[in-house]
């Protein structure tokens, strides 16, 4: 212990007094604050769109609660009962957008997909997740990414982690500093721990503090994400320790650790992409588009005959709409609702379930490339994974149903709203565990990397004495 | 002698280990990402085709109605996918890729494919990992030989210092440039398949890349020739592609957004749906813009009852209202489209220090894939948008049998109105959005070629690099 604490001493006091260690250190710790500040102000500017969303639609609503009124009048307009009519309120005078909130470590990573929506309006028609996504981004900006946590620490941190650590023996070969090193009563392994651990501490604090700082409030997601900066980082610093015990040339040392950052951050995450793209062929968004398009406008051309299907299999409701007297477009509104849905749903849930076989299956093949597991695991505390995604569509989903389902019988009675009465309307709410989520998310991903620096760690150590101070 | 050392490097390089399999890697990349984005780009591109051709037969097929009411019921325009799409998706992946053509609205592009990973494509991996694989393999070029002593050897037998070093430069082009002569061509040959290559931009886009891939060979060469030892030429490579190709790239798509802020998708349409408030409604016959309207026909024609004017008034007040709406849409959408360009101004300033973004910027343009084009499309859908309106309105203002409320109109009036055609722009258009980037990337060839001259002349005065 003594001579690891020796040899540390002096490693940390040869890296504080290096030039290039430390200005390469500043860089690392100016890009952290940057994307730290970006990814604070981004999540922020999301916050406030979405507040203003709301008290856009609380103001809508509170105008429509008094023409509810005003329609509920002797001799009200046509159009002014319209407030009142629960097919209308249902449809759009009532309505509100099922909102996903901005996470709490939501500063972690840029938003990854462009089009994807934080809002979906739910009415008492078809349920369309995607179709009102739109974005005005510069996709010239979007093609280069945002410069965020993620891309720090799962791109750069690993160059700086090989430039720093490779050939940390061999290096002392070349200078022929080593033999000198192997005359004093300290082993390889002592060595090499020794000039490791200052780098790690270097470069794994700041992390630390990057993350704390992008998620004050957010103890467990910054301590899992610290914890698997901390095991990538390990696995990288004991990939070069273990390549040092090999004989290998400081310089081919470096070469093979910058291939591997090669496959692990580039060609597997694009190799896993393209083989869940081909495992799981989807329809096109834009065949989904004609299939709706195709569906919708068969069933206006069967409207007449959709209707009656429809009122035959729901006696129920035929005989209120009979009773009170509903229009008939009120009621052809329902049946073709229904036909649409029945034609779209089957392309709708093949799109969807190819989309999550892909996800699923990248996100397995994400565990074997460590800056890719910290990346899909960085991306999931932000909010901003597929697992968060799917857990929303799926809750938005659940309220349409109950929306609908409010409303259907209010509409086939085809009886005016009363006055706060769309109060007890079902109001969407995303009710998530992040505790466990987080947990979930981060389980499988952060024993993966534990057991790869195990490994790694082991195979030093088993290795410590193959090394030999002296040249082939 | 220059080629002699040209060829000596080039063998030694092939003959390298490491060399041999960073490169084997990097093709793999290169190749499986050319076939596989072929592949999904023309199923895609498939799907799209058939979708446009089924919505195009269900307008047609939908029955008779009141020719406004066919402007409601509209139709889909589908963003095509270019020919070197696969090479370059550029901006296609950041935006939906179906925009709905309807009166009153016009619409953005919804449904996105996704797939958006900028290493992902050829072009990016051409972007940000040749010029790694270059620095890799060409760090010891020079100064490798002279740490091991050799260079003062080729010097001693009478080759000048400034040939070695242009032959070296040489040697490392072409062993580049041979490594990646199978993913060229694979290249090639899927350009070549039906409906056959788009020659001029194909030839800009092969361009642009091998100017950057020779300023990058220049480049190295020269830091290797500066590099007292082969670790600190490698180190400087590693901070120039890291800086250049990884870091600037970012930060000046984040710097450029933060200076030109863009409103929020609901923000932009908020602001769209509130000038259409102010400016009032010609559908609402109680709306003072449909009075003043209707004041305005007869003041012009003369006539004290809109019955009396010579052409059907609710036909003609729609489509006034319609252009009024159009030039809302104009305004509010191109206030977004000149914040889009003055972002890409500011990435373009960062592009005299990064070749990647100038090669970024050059590449989407020549491949047809940038926003520029993208903004091309929506334009000519919004012309397509109005052209469909106006034909449907038309109908109601000048059909006398139109006066008639219950009047319909059906397959006939459908097929007048015609399908979306869409003629991408030419090259030079390509071309006139990205002249700096151009610029950008010869000034840094330019620059790698005057970086080897002055190394050249240097390393001729101290060619066994001992230290002053």
């Amino acid at each position: 212990m003594q001579k690891f604490l020796a040899v540390l001493a002096h490693e940390a006091r040869e890296l504080s007094k290096s030039r290039a260690h430390l200005f390469a250190w500043l860089v690392f710790v100016a890009l952290l604050a940057y994307a730290v500040v970006g990814g604070r102000t981004r999540a922020e500017a999301q916050r406030l769109d979405l507040e203003g969303l709301v008290a856009l639609e609380d103001e809508l609503l509170a105008t429509n609660a008094q023409k509810l009124i005003d329609g509920r009048a002797e001799g009200a307009a046509f159009a002014a009962r319209l407030f009142a009519d629960p097919h209308w309120v249902g449809v759009r005078h009532g309505v509100r957008h099922a909102l996903l909130p901005v996470a709490g470590a939501a500063a972690f990573a840029a938003p990854v997909d462009t089009l994807a929506s934080d809002a979906v309006r739910v009415t008492t028609a078809r349920l369309a997740l995607e179709a009102g996504a739109t974005t005005v981004a510069n996709p010239t900006l979007a093609a280069f990414g945002a410069l965020d946590l993620v891309f720090v620490l799962c791109v750069w941190l690993p160059l700086l982690a090989i430039v720093w650590s490779h050939g940390l023996l061999a290096g002392e070969r070349e200078r022929g500093t080593a033999p000198l090193l192997a005359a004093l009563p300290v082993g390889a392994g002592v060595l090499l721990l020794g000039k490791l651990a200052p780098r790690f501490a270097l470069l794994f604090a700041p992390c630390v503090v990057a993350l704390v700082a992008a998620a004050p409030d957010e103890a467990l997601a910054v301590l899992l994400a610290s914890l698997a900066v901390g095991l990538v980082l390990l696995v990288w610093l004991l990939g070069a320790a273990l390549l040092d015990l090999t004989r290998l040339h400081s310089a081919t040392a470096a070469l093979v650790l910058l291939g591997v950052w090669l496959v692990a951050v580039v060609a597997w995450p694009a190799a896993a992409r393209a083989f869940a793209v081909a495992a799981h062929p989807a329809p096109s968004a834009a065949t989904a588009v004609a299939v709706e398009r195709e569906a919708a406008s068969a069933a206006e051309a069967r409207r007449a005959e959709l209707l009656g299907e429809f009122m035959s299999e729901h006696p129920e409701l035929s005989a209120r709409a009979e009773q009170h007297g509903v229009a008939e477009y009120k009621q052809a509104f329902w049946a073709t609702q229904a036909a649409i849905e029945e034609q779209v749903l089957p392309l709708e849930r093949a799109r969807e379930e190819a989309l999550a076989a892909r996800a699923a299956s990248e996100a397995k093949a994400a565990l074997l490339s460590p800056p890719a597991a910290l990346r899909a695991l960085l991306v999931e505390l932000a909010g901003r994974g597929p697992r968060r995604a799917e857990a929303f569509r799926a809750a938005v989903r659940e309220h349409h149903a109950a929306w609908r389902a409010w409303f259907e019988p209010r509409v086939f009675s085809d009886a005016l709203l009363e006055p706060g009465e769309l109060d007890g309307a079902p109001r969407f709410t995303f009710v998530e565990d992040s505790r466990s989520s987080a947990l979930a998310a981060a389980g499988l991903p952060l024993l993966v990397l534990a057991v790869q620096a195990l490994v790694l760690f082991a195979l030093v150590v088993a290795l410590r004495r193959s090394w030999s101070p002296l040249q082939n | 002698v220059i080629l002699a050392v040209a060829r000596h490097e080039f063998v030694r390089q092939a003959r390298d280990q490491r060399f041999r399999v960073l490169a084997f890697v990097l093709l793999v990349l290169l190749v499986a990402a050319t076939a596989t984005g072929w592949l999904d780009a023309s199923d895609r591109e498939g799907q799209r085709e058939a979708a446009s051709h089924a919505v195009h037969e269900t307008w047609l097929a939908q029955g008779e109605k009141n020719a406004h009411s066919a402007t409601h019921f509209g139709t889909f325009a589908f963003l095509p996918l270019s020919r070197l799409a696969f090479l370059d998706p550029g901006a296609t992946p950041y935006g939906g890729v179906a925009t709905f053509v309807e009166s009153h609205r016009r619409g953005a592009r919804s449904r996105g494919e996704g797939g958006g990973d900028p290493l992902g494509s050829p072009t990016g991996l051409a972007q940000v990992l040749l010029p790694l694989l270059i620095v890799l393999v060409g760090f010891d070029t020079l100064a490798g030989e002279r740490e091991r002593g050799t260079l003062a050897h080729l010097v001693g037998l009478g080759a000048s210092v400034k040939s070695v070093v242009i032959g070296k430069a040489l040697g490392l082009c072409a062993v580049v440039g041979a490594a990646l002569a199978p993913a060229v061509l694979v290249a090639v040959v899927l350009l070549l398949l039906p409906p056959g290559a788009d020659t001029g931009r194909s030839l800009v886009f092969a361009g642009a890349h091998a100017v950057h891939l020779f300023g990058w060979c220049l480049a190295v060469t020269a830091l290797s020739a500066f590099a007292r030892e082969p670790r600190t030429a490698l180190a400087c490579g590693l901070v120039l592609w890291s800086a250049t190709a990884l870091v600037l790239p970012r930060l000046a798509s984040d710097l450029a957004a933060v200076r030109v802020p863009l409103p929020s998708a609901r923000a932009h349409d908020a602001a769209i749906a509130a000038e259409l408030e102010d400016q009032g409604s010609a559908h609402d016959p109680t709306s003072a813009t449909y009075a003043a309207l209707r004041d305005e026909a007869l003041r012009e024609h003369g006539v004290a009852t809109v019955e009396e004017l010579p052409f059907n008034f609710n036909g003609w007040v729609l489509q006034r209202g319609e252009e009024r709406e159009a030039a809302v849409f104009a305004r509010l959408d191109g206030e977004l489209a000149r914040r889009h360009e003055r972002q890409e101004a500011l990435v373009d300033a960062f592009a005299w220090a990064s070749p990647r973004l100038a090669l970024a910027r050059l590449s989407a343009a020549a491949a047809g894939s940038d926003r520029r084009h993208v903004a091309h499309f929506d334009a000519a859908v919004e012309v397509y948008r109005a052209h469909l309106v106006k034909t449907l309105n038309d109908v109601l203002t000048y059909d006398p049998a139109a006066r008639d409320p219950r009047h319909v109109v059906g397959r006939d009036v459908w097929e007048r109105v015609g399908r979306f055609e869409y003629t991408p722009p030419s090259l030079a258009f390509a071309l006139a959005g990205v002249r700096a980037s151009g610029a950008q990337l010869l000034l840094f060839a330019l620059a790698s070629l005057v970086l080897v001259w002055i190394a050249a002349r240097r390393l001729a005065a101290r060619p066994t690099g001992e230290r002053r």
